[in-house]
């Protein structure tokens, strides 16, 4: 990908997305203009792609942190009685 | 029902309130050539060598080749859908494996993925397949025998606990058959053994893994796979991947052994590799560190200190040589790492001499050092015996006149021949190898024909578990054979072969 690109869930706002490139802008130290595209697989938040870094703040990725902590074996709940 | 519920309300609830929403921020390279299971990625200028990458479609693959605008790294997959321009994301951690006392009884490939059907191992511990070995300080000294159940090799090329022995000899020689049978004499011995197939047949690998369960090895078994059809970055990691369930025992003052079958294989996938990765070649195509490949791995077969927890890893790596031509690249690799190496010759094994082991070849440099004191009591002059006897063979090939003294040498040296002769599902315990030894050593097998001594053996120690089960009781739980417990187990042995020899001389 060349250039910064958010992806975004459905109806983030264009509101959000000035909101966005005016936080990076501060944070890099140079004005980002992104390109938008709609992932609807991140359920929610944001994924940045700039300058070979994502920043990454969709709810899909927070849920897989949630699963991950979750034990493999089922059975395990029956044990904690 | 009611109780697992709220128990799994409890967990959600708890897991709920402990959570922090907590963005990530990682590196992404982009795909630019994807071909052979190699993908050259462009950007992750931070990446790591042996890193961990994701790509698209949950695929993984390790960085290998770090250069300045991009990154080199193989698959872990066997096909890929990966096309250019796809994203790529460092995982900020090396490949490891689960680990664990859960894994015992399993089959696993080299990232901890069940291949028997099962449910992924319940484990919530990892080790990173790569891991320093053990310092020199940590050690301590192999004293303590590891018996493989195998006369030939418990008597004359002795392994010890933490000792790494090669097992080597051209295809269809035994070498296979003898680690399993090493395995499955741990069944007493707690032992935790790991089994590596490298690039095997999923017929092979499916056959050894029978003839453990059928042996009741898989108790406490691992066995780590990776078929011939798989990547080669798969086959790579097989060795490291066993290695590491290994080593979370050896860590723990636990005794492994782990079997590494083979590392030619090895060698040849990781050249495949390496030469996708355009690395520059050296001998036989290998690449440069071939050597490191294999040393790093065995150099972590070891026996810790007591300030470690006491516990040893034994590696039992295999290497199939071509022709027995054991001076080619991998051979004296492997050969000059390990602690010694026991040879398997394919004219022995085609002439009935099995285990086909060259005793003129084989070595253990540890040597009597991880024997008992019964075993080195009865096993001192067995080597040289053999020897004298080959050198003496060859001249009656020839006809030559020969005197007593050498006849007997001869007709002493074909019976300890017959004697080491043992079929693949035979083990033998420390005092049943003690006692055949001691026979052999009193000439008691001299008059045998040789057709006849597999089953005067048999017969024999049949005769010695009925009348001698606390001697040889007390022989494997001590370790030690008393000059009171020699002497009966020799009148035992004269009794039997009496009574052999008065019933033959009844029949003619």
């Amino acid at each position: 990908m060349s250039g910064p690109v958010l992806k975004t869930a459905e109806g983030f706002g264009a509101g959000n997305v000035a909101y966005l490139q005016e936080k990076f802008g501060e944070l890099l130290g140079k004005p980002i203009n992104f390109t938008v595209e709609t992932d609807l697989s991140l359920i929610g938040g944001f994924v940045a792609y700039i300058d070979g870094r994502v920043y990454d703040a969709a709810i899909k990725t927070q849920l897989s942190r949630f699963k991950a902590g979750f034990p493999k074996n089922k059975a395990r709940f029956a044990r904690e009685r | 029902m009611v109780e697992a519920a709220e128990s799994v309300g409890e967990f959600l609830k708890r897991r709920i309130e402990n959570f922090k929403y907590t963005p990530r921020i990682y590196e992404y390279g982009t795909v630019e050539s994807c071909a052979d299971d190699i993908v050259h990625v462009r950007g992750l200028s931070r990446c790591r060598y042996n890193e961990l990458l994701e790509f698209p479609g949950g695929e993984y693959g390790i960085a290998m080749d770090l250069e300045e605008d991009g990154v080199g790294a193989v698959l872990l997959s066997k096909s890929s859908e990966l096309t250019p321009g796809a994203t790529v994301r460092q995982t900020g951690g090396a490949v490891t494996v689960p680990v664990g006392a859960e894994l015992i009884g399993r089959v696993v490939d080299p990232i901890g993925r069940p291949l028997d059907g099962g449910p992924a191992a319940d484990t919530d511990r990892y080790r990173p397949l790569e891991s320093p070995a053990p310092s020199i300080m940590q050690r301590s000294g192999v004293d303590t025998p590891l018996l493989t159940g195998i006369l030939a090799v418990d008597s004359m090329i002795p392994v010890g606990r933490g000792q790494r022995e090669l097992i080597i000899g051209d295809r269809q020689t035994g070498k296979t058959a003898m680690a399993v049978t090493a395995i499955l004499n741990q069944k007493q011995e707690n032992v935790i053994c790991v089994y590596c197939a490298v690039g095997q047949k999923a017929s092979s690998v499916a056959d050894v893994v029978s003839k453990l369960r059928a042996g009741g090895a898989m108790a406490y078994t691992v066995v780590v796979a990776s078929t011939a059809d798989d990547c080669a970055a798969m086959q790579y990691l097989t060795p490291y991947a066993g290695c590491a369930i290994g080593e979370e025992f050896l860590y723990s003052g636990k005794d492994v052994l782990v079997v590494y079958d083979d590392l030619s294989r090895h060698a040849v996938a990781y050249r495949s590799m390496s030469l996708l990765l355009r690395r520059p070649s050296g001998r036989e195509a290998y690449p440069g560190d071939v050597f490191y490949l294999h040393s790093r791995l065995l150099e972590r077969a070891a026996r810790l200190s007591d300030d470690m927890g006491g516990g040893s890893m034994t590696a039992l790596p295999i290497v199939e040589t071509m022709s027995g031509d054991i001076s080619a690249y991998i051979p004296t690799n492997v050969i000059s790492i390990t602690d010694g190496q026991i040879y398997l010759e394919s004219e022995l094994f085609n002439a009935g001499v099995r285990p086909a082991v060259n005793v003129g070849l084989s070595v253990s440099r540890v040597g009597r050092n991880a024997q008992n004191a019964a075993m080195k009591a009865v096993s001192g002059n067995l080597r040289l015996d053999l020897a004298e006897y080959r050198d003496m063979s060859v001249f009656a090939r020839f006809g030559a006149d020969i005197d007593d003294a050498t006849a007997k040498l001869l007709r002493r040296g074909e019976k300890l021949t017959e004697l080491l002769k043992q079929s693949g599902d035979t083990r033998y315990s420390l005092s049943e190898q003690v006692a055949l030894l001691l026979a052999y050593g009193d000439d008691a097998f001299l008059n045998v024909p040789d057709g006849k001594i597999s089953d005067v053996r048999s017969l024999l120690l049949y005769f010695l578990h009925e009348d001698m089960k606390e001697a040889m009781a007390t022989v494997d739980s001590t370790g030690m054979l008393t000059e009171a417990t020699r002497g009966l187990f020799l009148d035992k042995i004269r009794e039997f072969f009496e009574k052999g020899a008065a019933e033959s001389a009844k029949r003619a």
